[in-house]
C-alpha cells in the first residue's frame, strides 16, 4: 500500500531562478570587478566573500563562464601594469623592497580572488581546460612585471650585482635576497633556471676566474688549494640561505672548475 | 598487469589510449595464465559492485549521497535539465554504474547538455534511446554505444550533435555502410570504434573520407573493409589506425598508408600482407607503435623497411614467418623497447643480433628454436623487464646469462627442461613478481633456490613435481596472490604451508588426487581468495562448509570430486553471494 | 571554549553551529578563512539569500554527521526524496 503511494509520488523539477535581464551579465561583472580593484587596492575589509562568490557562482551557472574569465584576466591585468609603474619608478634599494612588497601583496590578491571565482575554477576552466586561477595570476605577473622592459635586466643586475658585494665581503640583506629568488621559483623551474640561475653561473664563473687568477700568481700550491676550499663553502652557505637547493651541485661545479681544474696543469707543476 | 589492461580497456573515455597496453599485454604477459579464468574474472570484476568505489574510507559528500538518493528511486524524477550540466552527467554516470538506467529514467536527461555518454555494453540501449541522445545537440562529445542494438535508423538523429568528438559502435552488429554515411558530416570526430562489424565494406568506408580531424580509428574484425582505406589517405591526422584480425587486408590496402606521416600505432595482425605492403610504410617515421601479429607472410626481409623506422619502440612479430636469414637488420632497431618473436623460426643465430637492443624492456621469444647458447646474448639488456621463454629449449645451463638482468620482473619458463640445479642462478633477482616454471623437471629440490624472491606475487608450478616438502619453500613468500601447484605430488600436509599466504586471490591444487576436506579446511582463512580450483581430488560435499568465509569467492572449480552442482549452488545461496563461476554446473 | 559561527536562511532563521563543523564545506571554509578581511570571516556570520531553512537545516545536519562519519561512526544519512534536487543545488554551491 505505502509502496504504491511511493510509486505515485513525483518529484517536481526544482525551479532554478531563470534570467531575463538582459545586462544580467554586465551587471554582475560590475560588481566582481569593483570587488577586484577593492582588493588590489587593499580595501577589500568589510567586501562581503558569500555575495562575491554568489555572483561568481551564478555567472558561470548562466554560461558566462566565459566572460567571467576573460573580465578577471583583464582586470588582473590592468593592476598589474599598474604595480609595474610603481615599481619601475622606486630608486636605488627601494626597487627590490618594492618588487617584494608587491609581489606578497598580488600573492594575497590572487588566493582572495582564486577563493571567490573557485566554482568557476573547479568547472568552467576544467571543462574548457584553460589555465588555473592560480596559475594564470603567476603568469600574469611573470609577463607584466617580470618581464617587463624596464625591469627585467634591472632586477637580474641588482641581484648579482648583490651576489657579488657579498663575495667580497659586504653584509646583504639576506632575507629580501631569498624572498625574491622564491617568487622566481614559485614562477617556475624554467623561470628560475633560465631568467637567474643562468646568468648567476655565467657572472660567477666569470668573478672565479678573476679570482683564481689573482691567487694563482701569488701562492704555493698548498696555500692556493687552501683560498680555493674557501669559496666552495660559501656558495654552499649562499645555496642554503637564499637560492634552490638544486643549484647546489652546479655553482660548487663552476667554482671546482674555475678554481682547479683550470689550473691543474699549472698546480702540478709548481 | 594483465588485469589492468582489461579493466582501463572496459572504461569509455575521450582520453584515454589503451593501444600501448594491449600489444604490451599480449607481448609481455600473454601467457601467465593457463586458466582463461584470470580475463573472465577481470571483466567481471570491473562490472561488480557498486560498493567497491565508496570503500576508500573516506566521508561520502552531500552531493554524492544525494546521488545516491537519486539513484535509488529515479523513476520519481521526471526532469533533471535545470540542474548544472556536471551534476546531472554525474547523476548520469551513477545510474550507468549502479545499473538502474532505463529508457524511462533516460527521459529526464533529456535537454541536460551533458558531455559524455558511456553507455558501453550497456543491456537494453537500442533506437528508441536516441531522442533523448541527440536531445544534448551540440554538448555531446563523447558516446559509447558498444555491444548496443543500434542501427542505421537510430543514427540519422547524431547529425545535429555536431562537437561530437568521439564514437564507439563496437560489436554493434545492426549498423552498416548506410549507417556510416549518416556520420560523415561529423567533421569534429576525432575517435572512431567499429570493432566486430562484418557489414561495412570498402563502398561505405567513403563516409569517413570527410572526417579530416579523425585521429584515432578502430575497425578491428571488420572483415569487409578490403579495399576501403584508400577513403582514408585524405585524414592525414590519423595517429592511430587499427585493423587487426580483419582477414582481408592485402599489400593493395597498405599503399593509401603511405602518406598518413602523423601515424604512431598501427596494428596489422594476422593479415595478408607481405614485405612488399610493408614497403609501403617507410615513410611512416613517427611510427613508434607496429604490430603485425599472425602475418604469416611477413619475412625478415620487412626489415629493411622498418630499419627505416627509427622511432619504432613496440614491435610484435609474434606468428610471423621470420627465420634466421635477414635477421642481421634487427640491430639498427636500437630504440625497441617491447619486442615479440613468438612462434618463429628462429634460432640462436637471430639471437646474435639482438645484443645491442639494450633499451629493451620486454622480449617474447616463446616456442622459438632457441637454446642456452643463445641466451648469453640477451645478458647485456639490462633494461628487460619480462622475459618470454617458453616453449624453448632453454635448459639449465642457459639461465646463467640472465643472473644478471637485476631488473626482471617476469620470467616465463613453462614447457622448457629446465631443471632444478638452474633455478639457482635465477635467486639473485629479487624484482622478480612472476615466475612460470611450469615445467616437468623443476621438483622440490629447485624451489629451496626461490626463497630469496620474497617479492614473488604469481608463481606457477603447474606441471611441476612438487610434492609436500617441496611447499615448506613457499612460506615466506607472502606476497603471493597467485599459485598454481597442480603436479599430483601433494597431500594436506603440504597444504599447512600455503595456508598462511594470505595475499592469494588465485589459487589452483587441481590434479591432487590425494587432497582431502583437510585442505579445505587448512585454506578457510584465505578470505581473499577469487578464484579457487581443487578439481580432481578427494574432497567432497561434506568439506564444503569450510568454504563459507571465503567471502570473495567468485569462480569455484570442484571437477571430479565427491561432490554435485547441487552442493554448490546451496553454499552459494547461503554463505557466497560474489560466487558467480562455478564447476561442476 | 569551542568556536561557533552563525549561518542565516532565505528567510532569515539562524543557525548557530561549531566552527569546525561548517568547514565542511570547501565554500564556507574558504569564506571564513581567505585573507584580507571579508566580513564573513570578521564577524563569523554567513548569510545564503539562496538557501532556504529547510534545506540550510539540512546541510547543517550533514556537517555534523560528515564529522562523526570521519571519526568512525559510520551511520546513514536520512535524505528526503523531496529535498534531494534542492539539496544537490546548495551541496554544489557549498563545495560539499
Amino acid at each position: 500500500m505505502s509502496n504504491q503511494k511511493k510509486r505515485n509520488f513525483q518529484i517536481e523539477a526544482f525551479k532554478q531562478r531563470v534570467v531575463v535581464d538582459p545586462k544580467y551579465a554586465d551587471k554582475t561583472w560590475k560588481i566582481l570587478e569593483h570587488a577586484i580593484h577593492e582588493i588590489y587596492n587593499h580595501n577589500a575589509s568589510g567586501l562581503s566573500f558569500e555575495e562575491l562568490y554568489r555572483n561568481a557562482y551564478n555567472m558561470v551557472l548562466h554560461k558566462y563562464g566565459d566572460k567571467l574569465y576573460n573580465g578577471l584576466v583583464t582586470t588582473m591585468t590592468f593592476h598589474l601594469k599598474e604595480i609595474c609603474k610603481s615599481i619601475e619608478e622606486a630608486h636605488g634599494g627601494a626597487f627590490l623592497e618594492l618588487i617584494n612588497r608587491k609581489w606578497n601583496h598580488h600573492n594575497k590578491a590572487l588566493q582572495m580572488i582564486r577563493d571567490i571565482v573557485m566554482y568557476m575554477d573547479r568547472t568552467y576552466v576544467s571543462s574548457t581546460k584553460k589555465t588555473h586561477v592560480h596559475e594564470l595570476g603567476l603568469h600574469l605577473w611573470r609577463d607584466n612585471v617580470v618581464y617587463s622592459s624596464k625591469i627585467q635586466t634591472r632586477l637580474l643586475n641588482t641581484l648579482l650585482d648583490l651576489v657579488h658585494k657579498e663575495r667580497t665581503g659586504e653584509v646583504i640583506d639576506r632575507l629580501l635576497m631569498r624572498n625574491v629568488i622564491k617568487m622566481f621559483m614559485d614562477l617556475g623551474e624554467s623561470v628560475y633556471q633560465d631568467d637567474f640561475e643562468e646568468p648567476f653561473l655565467e657572472a660567477s664563473a666569470e668573478f672565479y676566474k678573476v679570482e683564481s687568477q689573482g691567487f694563482i700568481e701569488s701562492c704555493d700550491c698548498g696555500d692556493y688549494l687552501k683560498k680555493a676550499e674557501k669559496p666552495l663553502v660559501e656558495e654552499v652557505e649562499r645555496v642554503a640561505h637564499y637560492l634552490d637547493a638544486k643549484s647546489e651541485a652546479k655553482i660548487t661545479s663552476v667554482v671546482e672548475k674555475e678554481m682547479i681544474a683550470n689550473h691543474v696543469q699549472r698546480l702540478v707543476h709548481m | 598487469m594483465i588485469l589492468d589492461y582489461i579493466i582501463m580497456g572496459g572504461a569509455c573515455s575521450r582520453k584515454r589510449d589503451q593501444q600501448v597496453e594491449d600489444i604490451l599485454s599480449r607481448g609481455v604477459s600473454g601467457k601467465y595464465s593457463k586458466s582463461s579464468s584470470s580475463k573472465w574474472l577481470a571483466t567481471s570484476l570491473s562490472r561488480s559492485g557498486s560498493d567497491v568505489k565508496r570503500k576508500n574510507g573516506e566521508c561520502p559528500s552531500l552531493m554524492e549521497l544525494c546521488i545516491l538518493k537519486i539513484q535509488e528511486d529515479v523513476d520519481r524524477y521526471t526532469k533533471f535539465s535545470d540542474l548544472p550540466r556536471d551534476i546531472s552527467q554525474q547523476i548520469f554516470d551513477e545510474l550507468v554504474y549502479s545499473q538502474r538506467l532505463t529508457l524511462k529514467s533516460l527521459e529526464a536527461f533529456r535537454d541536460c547538455a551533458i558531455q559524455d555518454l558511456c553507455l558501453g555494453e550497456y543491456p537494453g540501449v537500442n533506437d528508441d534511446w536516441m531522442d533523448v541522445i541527440s536531445s544534448q545537440s551540440t554538448s555531446l562529445l563523447s558516446v559509447d554505444f558498444s555491444g548496443s542494438d543500434i542501427t542505421d535508423s537510430g543514427l540519422v538523429s547524431l547529425k545535429g550533435c555536431t562537437n561530437l568528438e568521439s564514437l564507439n559502435f563496437n560489436f554493434c552488429d545492426q549498423i552498416s555502410n548506410r549507417g556510416l554515411e549518416h556520420l560523415s558530416g561529423l567533421s569534429n570526430l576525432t575517435s572512431l570504434s567499429f570493432r566486430r562489424n562484418a557489414a561495412i565494406t570498402a563502398q561505405g568506408m567513403h563516409a569517413l573520407s570527410n572526417l579530416v580531424n579523425m585521429k584515432k580509428l578502430d575497425l578491428e574484425k571488420c572483415p569487409g573493409i578490403h579495399g576501403g582505406l584508400v577513403h582514408l589517405r585524405d585524414l592525414t591526422k590519423l595517429e592511430s589506425l587499427n585493423i587487426k584480425w580483419c582477414n582481408c587486408i592485402t599489400d593493395a590496402d597498405m599503399e593509401p598508408l603511405s602518406e598518413l606521416t602523423n601515424l604512431r600505432s598501427l596494428q596489422i595482425c594476422c593479415s595478408r600482407i607481405t614485405d612488399i605492403g610493408i614497403s609501403y610504410l617507410k615513410g611512416l617515421n613517427k611510427l613508434n607503435l607496429l604490430n603485425l601479429e599472425g602475418c604469416r607472410h611477413v619475412t625478415a626481409a620487412c626489415l629493411d623497411t622498418l630499419t627505416a623506422l627509427t622511432g619504432l619502440m613496440f614491435l610484435n612479430l609474434n606468428r610471423c614467418n621470420f627465420s634466421d636469414s635477414g635477421c642481421e637488420k634487427f640491430s639498427d632497431l636500437i630504440n625497441l623497447k617491447i619486442l615479440n618473436l613468438g612462434m618463429n623460426s628462429i634460432t640462436n643465430s637471430c639471437l646474435v643480433h639482438l645484443r645491442g637492443l639494450t633499451k629493451l624492456e620486454s622480449l617474447n621469444l616463446d616456442s622459438c628454436r632457441i637454446g642456452d647458447e643463445g641466451l648469453v646474448h640477451l645478458s647485456g639488456m639490462l633494461e628487460l623487464k619480462s622475459l618470454e621463454l617458453s616453449d624453448t629449449e632453454v635448459g639449465s645451463n642457459g639461465l646463467r646469462h640472465l643472473s644478471g638482468l637485476s631488473n626482471l620482473e617476469s620470467i616465463n619458463l613453462s614447457f622448457t627442461v629446465v631443471t632444478d640445479s638452474g633455478l639457482r642462478k635465477l635467486s639473485g633477482l629479487t624484482s622478480l613478481r612472476t615466475l612460470n616454471l611450469d615445467a616437468r623437471h623443476v621438483t622440490d629440490a629447485g624451489l629451496s633456490a626461490l626463497t630469496s624472491l620474497t617479492g614473488l606475487t604469481h608463481l606457477d608450478l603447474f606441471g611441476a613435481r612438487i610434492t609436500d616438502s617441496g611447499t615448506n619453500h613457499l612460506r615466506n613468500l607472502k606476497k603471493l596472490q597467485s599459485l598454481e601447484i597442480c603436479g599430483g605430488g601433494l597431500t594436506d600436509t603440504g597444504v599447512k604451508n600455503i595456508k598462511d599466504l594470505s595475499s592469494l586471490t588465485l589459487l589452483n591444487l587441481s590434479q591432487n588426487s590425494n587432497l582431502t576436506d583437510k585442505t579445505l579446511e587448512l585454506i578457510s582463512g584465505l578470505t581473499g581468495l577469487v578464484s579457487l580450483n581443487v578439481s580432481n581430488s578427494r574432497v567432497s560435499s561434506s568439506g564444503l562448509r569450510h568454504l563459507k568465509p571465503l567471502k570473495n569467492l567468485r569462480s569455484l572449480t570442484l571437477e571430479s570430486c565427491k561432490l554435485s552442482a547441487n552442493d554448490i549452488r546451496k553454499l552459494q545461496a547461503t554463505d557466497l553471494p560474489n560466487l558467480v563461476n562455478f564447476r561442476p554446473e | 571554549m569551542r568556536e561557533t559561527v552563525k549561518l542565516i536562511s532565505m528567510e532569515g532563521f539562524e543557525f548557530v553551529i561549531d566552527r569546525e563543523a561548517a568547514m565542511v564545506s570547501q565554500t564556507i571554509r574558504s569564506m571564513l578563512t581567505s585573507p584580507g578581511g571579508f566580513s564573513e570571516s570578521k564577524d563569523g556570520v554567513v548569510t545564503f539569500p539562496d538557501i532556504s531553512t529547510t534545506i540550510l537545516e539540512k546541510i547543517c545536519q550533514y556537517f555534523y554527521w560528515s564529522l562523526q562519519y570521519s571519526r568512525g561512526k559510520e551511520t546513514e544519512f536520512h535524505i528526503e526524496p523531496e529535498l534531494t534536487l534542492e539539496l544537490m543545488m546548495a551541496a554544489n554551491y557549498l563545495h560539499t
